[in-house]
């Protein structure tokens, strides 16, 4: 069935179709939403949202873009609401997930014991991201991520964005540079 | 080329995104100065952690679909909430009104007994007329 096809059987309010749909996309919209909420829950909870938003709102499409493109921004957008609307929540959340891996306590707590060291680093790693990633703009954050973790070009990022080409590369630029220079000062600092 | 030089630029030397010349005095430079082949490594660590994919889930569908009949529900409920309450937004307009019919229809016919039965004042009022009446003629 092509994108046209589910979407008009989707307007029509055909669950088998909308069951395709998710199935093809879940992967997807579950990574996108990790990507910029950093915690499986958080981003199965607002995937789901994202395709209660495009069962509802499925007649509004129009196919001016690619069906994948709406999904994108539709799932960009739930999660910056969703870290907007739950900052103080994810805070906590991420306070205790830097002394506590509360997803994978069991895989953490053996890759620990079989390689301390090595496993001390990528934690400090993903600590020190998140951090950078959270100095960054809403802009700068999400064209980042887009680019370094969906591994979108420049012109299906400006699609999502409603923003122009050149414009995604300078976010880009100065995010990378935000970021370079908040791991650089950490460094010299600690 | 100076450190801070080399610094500012090893996020675009790790994605590769520089002039061929600037890639290779970056490089050349890194092989001497430990300093910035230290930060070069922390940056690179740091920079290429990627989160865990997240795989297909299982229950996936089944989960959206209570979810959706849930919010479904409550909209229902929000809507038999609404009704609810128009019925006694309108309970409460109709009481109003009728107390306001009511009242000015208690007016009106006190009027009406007033103009039809003249009370002892004005019966009196219609003594004097007719005892002045009387005196003049």
């Amino acid at each position: 069935m092509t994108d046209k096809e589910l979407i008009r059987q989707i307007n029509n309010k055909n669950e088998s179709a909308f069951k395709i749909l998710v199935d093809k996309y879940q992967e997807l919209v579950l990574n996108v939403c990790n990507n910029f909420l950093h915690n499986k829950e958080d981003a199965y909870d607002v995937s789901q949202e994202v395709f209660i938003e495009i069962y509802k709102s499925s007649h509004k499409f129009k196919f001016k873009s690619k069906l994948s493109t709406w999904i994108y921004r539709i799932s960009v957008n739930k999660s910056l609401n969703y870290i907007r609307n739950n900052k103080k929540r994810s805070i906590l959340k991420s306070i205790e997930s830097v002394f506590f891996d509360v997803d994978t306590e069991q895989s953490v707590y053996s890759k620990i014991v079989s390689e301390p060291s090595k496993n001390l680093e990528y934690n400090e790693s993903k600590d020190i991201l998140r951090k950078a990633l959270n100095t960054l703009a809403k802009n700068q954050k999400t064209v980042f991520i887009l680019n370094k973790y969906e591994d979108l070009s420049y012109s299906e990022i400006s699609e999502i964005l409603n923003i122009s080409v050149s414009n995604v590369g300078v976010l880009l630029i100065r995010a990378k540079k935000k970021l370079q220079k908040y791991v650089i000062d950490y460094y010299k600092n600690n | 080329m100076k450190c801070e030089t080399i610094q500012n630029n090893l996020i675009f030397y790790i994605d590769k995104e520089l002039d061929n010349q600037v890639m290779l005095d970056i490089e050349t430079h890194l092989k001497n100065c430990d300093e910035c082949l230290a930060i070069y490594k922390k940056l690179n660590n740091v920079y290429g952690y990627k989160t865990e994919k997240l795989d297909v889930q299982e229950f996936y569908f089944s989960d959206l679909k209570k979810r959706m009949d849930k919010e479904k529900n409550h909209m229902f409920l929000e809507s038999k909430n609404n009704v609810f309450l128009v019925k006694k937004l309108l309970v409460a307009a109709v009481l109003v009104i009728g107390l306001f019919i009511g009242v000015l229809m208690g007016n009106y016919y006190n009027n009406v007994e007033i103009s039809q039965n003249p009370t002892e004042i004005e019966n009196e009022v219609f003594d004097n007329d007719s005892y002045e009446t009387a005196f003049l003629e």
